[in-house]
């Protein structure tokens, strides 16, 4: 069985549960205490993945590390679709490696003002938003223009991708990096679509789409 | 009457878990919007504010690192079952919150919104209903209880595998200070204690330190710390979308209804107290 | 309060409110929740839970009702009336009413305003001419205060002409207030811009463009490049303005509540009688509008407190449509018994007449929706009744309307009647078995699960109602009556059990509290005011002194000593179990 490495309160974690529930994927769960604990720094988990950073999957021998990367690979593997990851759509794919790429700069912007927020991490949190202002008013406006044309989505197709999946958690959690997404409507429209998508899971943090 | 915040000024305030503390280094941090900094030593604890060399009195009890920024302290809150020893003392980790401690505090006083913050795991729709239960004050130690507090919970605790009407005593020790006895899965008897202490740091920041002494063996420390850390987590989406971030106290800015009884309780004898720190003005 | 306060403001597009999303924004510095209901209707509220405070954006839009995240409390479309507690399922919902503000969908916009000026007038101005098609461009923040976005826009006119379609510098503007037309002479594309100031230091540029033909994508695009290089190059001037972050920890100041003039009892405030109508030989009806010019946040069910010129304290209950916000409608029917209220009303008051009048809450409300509403009045009783079928009508929610009436001539009303067309049955001249029988009949076969039973009339026909739906199988909190019409040949209500006297030690004023009236809805309807808010002795804000009296206590604020003590009430749940009540007030 699939193994994640796993801790509740991280985002990118988060995305990696979030897929594997939409695709309807069995694992099993190791915790990681990344806080207090900063076990995502000993000796044991460093083994699994030298970065020091989580999540990790592991799939019998084969061990991957990057939010982004696990994503790939499961896509690739268990969703018979081929919609979250359309290999066969070399465009598309380009398309989803930008977004992939915008999600670690969203890691390294919201989630760093999120970890000085909440764990009282020694980041410059003013320094982190504005980076992540400038993240979320490129998306707003991408988001704006696709629904323009109907596309509800990240990329210009009728249905989501991991694209979708990799950038939710941190922008869904704005509020706990201490930046209101009311600027971006678009980007508020776009979370709840990603929260409709049949499989939807959610975290601590992150409410489910409305039950009527 | 007292003067103004006197009652939350002599008093202590918890800085840090012992557990996490870490001996030679000094931390930096604020209570009632003060800089201090404290030190843990190999045979206790110093601390000082940040702009004088004056010693602060400070304390290492229940599981915590605790400051007074008073030079004549009244004394801390009694927690008789932490004498038990056959109990754990778990810390669950500290995480700041960007809003009052007072609201930090009222929400971990609230059974009604189990259901809709931490669903599935302390309650879940349509078992809403909050039943009657009972305020009383304790007027010899200056505290608030409620009792007979009971809610139907698919997963009260970290050892409950199966729905149980979990049976619950809230205690109201201080303003930023809240103490929650639970029914314990283990021993019908007795009763598991979570204790919520929250540093006030500034009027609209504070830090939530959240200490177990459970009679729980059945999961280990980082169970334990996991399943209190996503309650948590789930809570401090609501407390930072709550505004004013100040708790009001004047009855008519909020509406409660009868199972906002406690909070309603809380919000009065604080009142009475003459503590402004952390309310809506 | 600034005119900005008063103005209409565009503050989304529609396209910003899809099905079931609820919008976030500031006016002003006020955050709003802005969601859009099922049947289409736009909802403008402070955004913020009346319970705990809780940003009502963080919860969910379930079709006609707004649900609180925090503890699932729901919120009735148009109303803002609580109309669901999940901690309290059976019973009555919390009096919590969330804020509502003024709004108006026009052309593709969403216009708000925070206060609503005497001669409120509905937002937008005409549409350009030769405008065959328009489309809402990009919203777009701007860290600047309003004014300076409107004159940054017009002296960067020019730049704008490629979005006219124009490659010359002939971009014309007019400026009216916080909106610009951007138009080119001889061309028949425009832009409508309007400027939200969203509070001192930041605004949102909201434009909508009328063309002749369809329009291409990259022409909208062109517009938000457009705006990015105009307040790029703005905003780095001298003076940096200030920072366009909204932390989700900015301080919202707290405000004195507002509640709409429904909550706010006590206040009493003054009226003039613009129009006055012979309903039926003894019905006249009263056109009351206030004096100060507000909207009135009225609801069905609702009465209001009017001290006649005779020097009477009486309730009489509205019959407005929802659209009359300005002017209050009640029909008062001229009692032969009267003590001297109804005649005075009759004959002193004419058009012209000034007379004060205070908002009681709404003790007679509509159920949230999900059952089948049946409407049962008689004679003068129709007042209320009848404004519930004026709503459910213009709501399109299910009901039935039954009015008995002595004749064709004592029929009140009428053409407001003939606004519920087919739903609306009458029923002439019963006598008393002929009643019996009729009402009866219509409370039979029903499914009560499905139906929630409305009354209002004489006492003796409420009673019957009453008894009637009982043994119908209906439950106690599906049927819903008001005594306060009550006939002058009723018992008096002191000799009615549950019934006591209060004294108010000041004044020395005295009346009584009728059984199912609530010591506080008495002291409000006398005019004795009296700070409240939960009406559920939960809050603490109504706790009143008391000088002497056998306390009820139903509260769950006063400790067991103080209940003890006998000194201290809340009379918002709490009564007297002896005959006099005297209250330290």
């Amino acid at each position: 069985m699939l193994k994640l490495y796993d801790y509740e309160l991280s985002g990118n974690c988060f995305k990696v549960r979030l897929l594997l529930s939409i695709l309807g994927v069995q694992y099993e769960t190791e915790v990681v205490e990344f806080h207090p604990g900063r076990e995502h720094k000993r000796p044991a988990f460093l083994r699994i993945n030298p970065m020091g950073q989580l999540p990790v999957l592991q799939n019998g021998e084969k061990i991957i590390r990057d939010s982004q990367a696990i994503l790939v690979y499961l896509a690739s593997i268990f969703d018979p679709s081929r919609k979250w990851y359309p290999l066969d759509q070399p465009e598309v794919l380009g398309d989803i490696q930008v977004w992939l790429a915008f999600a670690d700069s969203l890691t390294g912007s919201l989630s760093a003002a999120r970890l000085h927020e909440l764990f009282m991490y020694d980041f410059d949190a003013d320094a982190c938003r504005a980076r992540a202002q400038t993240l979320l008013e490129v998306m707003d406006k991408h988001l704006w223009i696709n629904r323009q044309q109907d596309f509800k989505f990240l990329c210009p197709l009728a249905h989501a991708t991991i694209a979708d999946i990799a950038c939710f958690p941190y922008v869904a959690m704005a509020d706990e990096a201490g930046l209101s997404l009311q600027d971006y409507p678009s980007v508020r429209l776009w979370l709840d679509e990603v929260r409709r998508i049949p499989g939807f899971t959610v975290m601590a943090g992150i409410f489910p789409a409305g039950k009527p | 009457m007292l003067k103004e915040n006197s009652f939350v000024y002599d008093d202590w305030h918890p800085v840090g878990a012992l557990a996490e503390a870490v001996v030679g280094k000094p931390c930096h941090t604020r209570i009632l919007g003060q800089a201090i900094c404290y030190t843990r030593t190999p045979d206790g604890l110093i601390a000082h504010l940040a702009d004088s060399s004056q010693p602060l009195k400070t304390l290492i009890v229940y599981g915590l690192l605790w400051v007074s920024l008073s030079a004549q302290p009244r004394r801390i809150l009694a927690i008789p079952e932490f004498e038990e020893t056959d109990r754990r003392v778990v810390s669950a980790g500290s995480i700041r919150v960007a809003t009052s401690g007072l609201r930090v505090v009222e929400n971990f006083l609230d059974m009604a919104h189990f259901p809709f913050v931490h669903t599935d795991i302390l309650g879940a729709e349509p078992l809403t209903e909050v039943a009657a239960y009972d305020v009383e004050i304790d007027e010899q130690a200056d505290e608030v209880l409620a009792v007979n507090c009971r809610f139907p919970q698919p997963k009260g605790s970290a050892a409950a595998s199966e729905p149980v009407e979990m049976q619950y005593v809230y205690r109201i020790a201080r303003p930023f200070i809240a103490i929650l006895y639970k029914t314990c899965v283990i021993d019908a008897n007795r009763l598991d204690v979570l204790g919520l202490y929250v540093q006030p740091v500034d009027e609209e920041s504070c830090i939530a330190h959240a200490i177990m002494c459970y009679l729980d063996d059945i999961n280990t420390d980082k169970q334990l710390r996991d399943f209190q850390q996503r309650i948590f987590g789930q809570d401090i989406m609501i407390l930072l979308n709550q505004v004013p971030k100040g708790l009001p106290l004047d009855p008519r800015h909020e509406t409660p209804v009868r199972a906002d009884a406690l909070s309603s309780a809380y919000r009065r004898w604080i009142k009475a107290r003459n503590v402004t720190f952390g309310t809506a003005r | 309060m600034g005119s900005l306060h008063q103005e209409w403001h565009v503050i989304a597009s529609s396209e910003d409110l899809p099905f079931r999303h609820v919008y976030q924004t500031r006016l002003l510095g006020q955050e709003l929740a802005v969601w859009r209901d099922d049947n289409g209707v736009v909802n403008v509220w402070e955004n913020r839970c009346p319970h705990r405070g809780v940003r009502l954006s963080l919860g969910v839009n379930i079709g006609n009702q707004l649900k609180c995240q925090y503890h699932g409390w729901k919120y009735e479309s148009g109303s803002g009336h609580c109309a669901f507690v999940p901690a309290h399922r059976t019973a009555k919902p919390s009096a919590a009413c969330v804020r509502t503000f003024p709004c108006a969908e026009v052309d593709g916009l969403v216009f708000a305003q925070l206060e609503a000026p005497v001669g409120n007038a509905k937002p937008g101005r005409q549409r350009p001419l030769g405008a065959a098609l328009s489309t809402n461009l990009r919203s777009h923040p701007v860290a600047m205060n309003a004014k300076a976005v409107v004159e940054a826009i017009q002296q960067a006119a020019p730049s704008f002409a490629p979005l006219l379609g124009d490659q010359a510098d002939r971009v014309q503007t007019l400026v009216s207030g916080l909106s610009i037309d951007l138009s080119c002479a001889g061309l028949l594309d425009s832009v409508r811009i309007f400027v939200q100031p969203e509070s001192d230091s930041k605004a949102v540029v909201h434009a909508r463009l009328y063309a002749a033909a369809a329009l291409p994508l990259q022409r909208k695009i062109v517009f938000t490049q457009l705006l990015d290089e105009l307040f790029a190059r703005v905003l780095q001037s001298p003076t940096p303005a200030p920072t366009a972050r909204l932390i989700a920890s900015d301080a919202v100041p707290l405000k004195t509540p507002n509640p709409p003039a429904a909550d706010k009892p006590g206040e009493p405030f003054s009226c003039t009688v613009i129009a006055r109508q012979n309903e039926t030989p003894d019905i006249a009806s009263f056109w009351l509008k206030p004096d100060d010019g507000r909207l009135l946040a009225l609801e069905p069910g609702m009465h209001v407190s009017l001290t006649t010129p005779s020097g009477h304290l009486r309730q009489y209950s509205i019959v407005n449509t929802p659209d009359e916000q300005d002017v209050l409608v009640i029909g008062v029917k001229h009692e032969p018994q009267s003590r001297g209220g109804s005649r005075s009303m009759h004959v002193d008051v004419q058009v012209g007449t000034q007379v004060q009048l205070t908002l009681p809450r709404n003790q007679f409300q509509l159920q949230p929706p999900g059952r089948h509403a049946l409407l049962i009045a008689g004679g003068i009783g129709v007042t209320p009744i009848l404004a519930m079928g004026l709503h459910l009508q213009r709501a399109k929610r299910p009901y039935s309307f039954h009015y008995l009436a002595r004749s064709e001539e004592h029929v009140a009303f009428t053409q407001r009647l003939a606004a519920l067309g087919k739903q609306a049955a009458t029923y002439l001249g019963l006598d008393i078995e002929g009643t019996q029988q009729t009402l009866r009949e219509l409370l039979q076969d029903r499914e009560p699960a499905r139906h929630d039973v409305y009354v209002c009339g004489p006492q003796p026909m409420i009673d019957l109602v009453v008894e009637l739906a009982r043994e119908a199988g209906f439950a106690s909190e599906q049927i819903h009556f008001e005594y306060f019409a009550l006939a002058p040949s009723s018992k008096p209500p002191a000799a009615e059990s549950g019934s006591y006297q209060v004294t108010i030690k000041s004044s020395g004023k005295a009346f009584t509290v009728s059984p199912g009236q609530t010591l506080l809805q008495a002291c409000l309807d006398h005019g004795v005011a009296i700070d409240y808010s939960c009406e559920q002795g939960v809050c603490g804000a109504c706790m009143t002194k008391v000088v002497s009296g056998e306390l009820q206590h139903g509260d769950v604020y006063l400790s067991a000593k103080e209940k003890d003590s006998g000194t201290l009430i809340m009379p918002c749940v709490s009564g007297c179990r002896s005959e006099t009540l005297i209250l330290d007030i």
